[in-house]
């Protein structure tokens, strides 16, 4: 598969789709949605969504599609072989969304939950599929947190669409297996053949699933980092398994977001309006120097 | 005791890439900085606009020249004597006439203090320029 | 100077807000510093070195540093660029301390003249040598030979030849010479747009233009209370004085308390949410301070709103998917 848009870039996003078939353009279709890799602490998460004409949902039946997570990789790999060979019916499209991106997204200051990124990402995709011609009618899609709230958001957005948001919908529905096992596959290959444009000598390749529970990645993690940066990009640094490791091993970073509270509580500085009443007035800079934070060198 | 910078050390200074962080770092040596953090330098869509993450965080940077006529310089002081009635020297170990200053996730702008720092040495010269001062009072009297 | 001391004595010079950064390690032995090329620059390798030196601020009467170049014709002020949230990257290194230190030549006349006045004291004509001779600032005999001491006359009535010439302190030039300076300033300002009254604070936003309503008057304050920097109060008030101004605003006396108190800062804090002032960030952030923060664990939130900045939409293709099977 061609992950070269990716790979080439591996800190941002990519989208990998499949042409539109014409059969899809021309007859309702249904479309299932499904994710890769939410739980690991390394590499991509990875959306897909998959369609076909609801008239077809025999024919991709007949593909043999499970719950992605019940079949060998072997088999996934098989399987999707099969929906890229099925392009006279089913389209695909994949959202890598870099393990950069969660990092920095969820860590924002605003901030931007993996549920927000999951679904924005989903609609996203919908909303692409739609735009490239395909004429979706039925959407089934694997719950992302509360199935009820997550459906309503979706209705909203895509009113005339009939819209099913339920968990183990890619046991249920073949079409979101389909997503499923396009989202696995991609991200295992991602996963596999990660470039570190770090440097390859900069972190060993054993690093396992990236499941924070896999033995394999949490030795990786152990012996992987770095005191200054933390980890290359590849880790997911809005973990907590890696906030908590970075907490206890790296040296400590401060951000100007952090510790609001403990500012509150007093470390303002005689500049503070709540001066202490004893500051020496002559010590006070003119504003043009407090707001350039320019102060008079005492000492070296 | 007295402090001195000294001056042969700055011909032998080397020229440094210097960047000044949006956060604080507590440590002071090694960093694998082309590494980890130049390769995630970004250029953005305005040409001046860089963008990288550090920690998992999003930093804006900009490039910034260090004030006409004036240079960069990094002093060290390789052993602070003993004694404190000892003269103490300092070393310049690089020298830069740019840096990249990076924020947090905000973009760069004038309204920054660093960039508002930069313009101090051009405003100090207005004030300790010591100019003929019966010249300015003139221009000043013929304005008004 | 006492060096085994030095971060006591730090902390004990330096405000609180300092006090309280960890960058002030008392081990430091790296600055990040910018100085005049002409200064620094080794121009002829028998030059003596730069010497660092301590001498008693004009402004504070406390100790604070300088810098004399090699010949010793140019004093420098140091003054340090500090956030809190800084740290540099220098090479394949990482410096925890975020400063930046300046060095910019200082009139020597603005050191001088405290000495002028407290000589002055004696009624007497002196020489500089003498005026120039304090036993807790030993190296501020160094002044005497700044370039810049050659215009004492601005500020001091002389007499002698030109061997030897003695000074007296003369009030009305001194205001004169420094009335030219916040004259000079005031302009510069202008020049730069640096913005000078409360309530522009959005202005700040818009200086490309002429968006600055700030007055004649207003540059002139904001120019006379910077010079207050380098004098003592005391002079401070008579230079408001013979300017004719007063050193707060009259239209926006409603919103100062004190005439140090920048015009500006009241604005600020009204909208900082009680928030301390040096939490510089949030300051040039401008009015996006208030987001909230964000939490360093993979915790699952409530929603935020649709956001999707970031993501890069590539029109990437898988050529034919008959022929390209080969995901392994």
């Amino acid at each position: 598969m061609d992950l070269s848009d990716f790979t080439k870039d591996n800190s941002e996003n990519a989208i990998l789709k499949s042409i539109v078939p014409q059969i899809c353009k021309d007859e309702p279709c249904c479309l299932g949605i499904d994710e890769a890799g939410r739980g690991p602490v390394l590499g991509p998460m990875v959306y897909g969504v998959s369609f076909c004409p609801l008239s077809c949902k025999e024919k991709l039946e007949q593909l043999g599609f499970a719950d992605s997570k019940t079949l060998s990789e072997e088999q996934r790999d098989e399987l999707f072989s099969k929906i890229k060979d099925a392009n006279d019916f089913l389209g695909f499209e994949v959202e890598i969304l870099s393990p950069n991106y969660i990092s920095k997204t969820m860590l924002r200051r605003t901030k931007y939950s993996l549920n927000a990124i999951s679904m924005d990402s989903a609609i996203g995709l919908l909303r692409l599929a739609i735009e490239q011609g395909a004429n979706i009618k039925e959407v089934y899609v694997d719950t992302v947190g509360d199935a009820s709230k997550y459906q309503e958001k979706l209705q909203g957005l895509f009113p005339r669409l009939e819209i099913t948001v339920t968990p183990k919908a890619d046991a249920k529905f073949p079409i979101v297996s389909a997503a499923s096992i396009c989202a696995k596959v991609v991200r295992d290959q991602v996963l596999k053949s990660w470039i570190f444009f770090e440097g390859d000598d900069i972190v060993t390749r054993d690093y396992g699933s990236g499941y924070p529970s896999d033995p394999a990645t949490k030795h990786w993690l152990a012996d992987n980092m770095d005191k200054v940066f933390g980890y290359p990009q590849f880790v997911r640094f809005s973990w907590s398994t890696t906030s908590t490791l970075l907490e206890n091993k790296a040296y400590h970073v401060h951000w100007d977001d952090e510790d609001e509270d403990e500012s509150a509580k007093g470390t303002a500085s005689l500049f503070s309006f709540f001066a202490p009443k004893n500051a020496d007035p002559r010590d006070k800079q003119h504003s043009f120097f407090e707001e350039r934070h320019l102060k008079r060198v005492e000492s070296f | 005791m007295s402090l001195f910078l000294n001056k042969k050390s700055v011909a032998d200074s080397s020229p440094a890439d210097v960047h000044l962080l949006g956060c604080n770092v507590e440590h002071t040596g090694d960093a694998k900085v082309s590494e980890f953090f130049k390769t995630a330098i970004r250029k953005k869509k305005n040409e001046n606009d860089l963008s990288a993450t550090f920690r998992g965080r999003t930093l804006c940077g900009q490039v910034l020249n260090v004030p006409t006529g004036y240079t960069g310089l990094v002093l060290k002081e390789n052993q602070r004597p003993f004694m404190e009635e000892e003269d103490r020297t300092l070393q310049a170990t690089h020298q830069f006439d740019k840096f990249t200053y990076w924020n947090l996730e905000m973009t760069p702008s004038v309204n920054d203090a660093v960039v508002k720092a930069m313009m101090w040495p051009e405003i100090a010269e207005a004030i300790h320029a010591a100019g003929d001062t019966n010249d300015s009072q003139e221009s000043v009297k013929s304005q008004r | 100077m006492r060096l085994r001391d030095r971060g006591t004595t730090t902390s004990r010079n330096e405000d609180s807000s300092q006090k309280m950064t960890k960058h002030n390690k008392k081990d430091q032995s790296q600055w990040v510093f910018v100085a005049p090329k002409n200064v620094v620059s080794d121009s002829n390798s028998e030059e003596q070195d730069v010497a660092f030196v301590k001498l008693k601020h004009p402004k504070t009467e406390k100790s604070a540093m300088f810098m004399f170049s090699s010949d010793g014709s140019t004093v420098l002020e140091l003054l340090s660029f500090k956030e809190k949230h800084r740290s540099w990257f220098i090479d394949e290194s990482v410096q925890e301390d975020g400063s930046l230190m300046m060095a910019t030549p200082i009139d020597p006349l603005f050191l001088i003249l405290p000495y002028l006045v407290k000589a002055e004291k004696s009624g007497k004509y002196i020489t500089l040598d003498q005026i120039l001779d304090d036993a807790d600032y030993p190296q501020c005999h160094r002044l005497a030979r700044c370039s810049g001491a050659s215009h004492l006359h601005c500020i001091s009535s002389v007499r002698g030849a030109s061997d030897v010439q003695a000074y007296r302190y003369d009030s009305d030039k001194a205001l004169d010479w420094l009335k030219a300076k916040v004259e000079r300033l005031a302009e510069k300002l202008e020049e730069k747009n640096v913005h000078v009254i409360s309530g522009a604070h959005s202005a700040t936003f818009v200086r490309s233009s002429k968006g600055n309503d700030a007055t004649k008057e207003d540059y002139l304050r904001y120019a006379a209370g910077m010079l207050s920097d380098y004098i003592t109060s005391d002079h401070s008030k008579q230079l408001f004085s013979h300017l004719g101004i007063k050193a707060v605003a009259e239209k926006k006396a409603a919103e100062t308390d004190t005439a140090s108190e920048p015009p500006s800062k009241k604005a600020r804090l009204s909208t900082a949410n009680g928030e301390p002032e040096e939490d510089y960030s949030k300051n040039f952030n401008g009015n996006s301070t208030e987001k909230p923060k964000p939490k360093l664990t993979a915790a699952q939130r409530a929603l935020s709103k649709v956001d999707k900045t970031g993501m890069k939409s590539i029109a990437s293709f898988f050529g034919k998917p008959k022929k390209s099977n080969s995901t392994k």
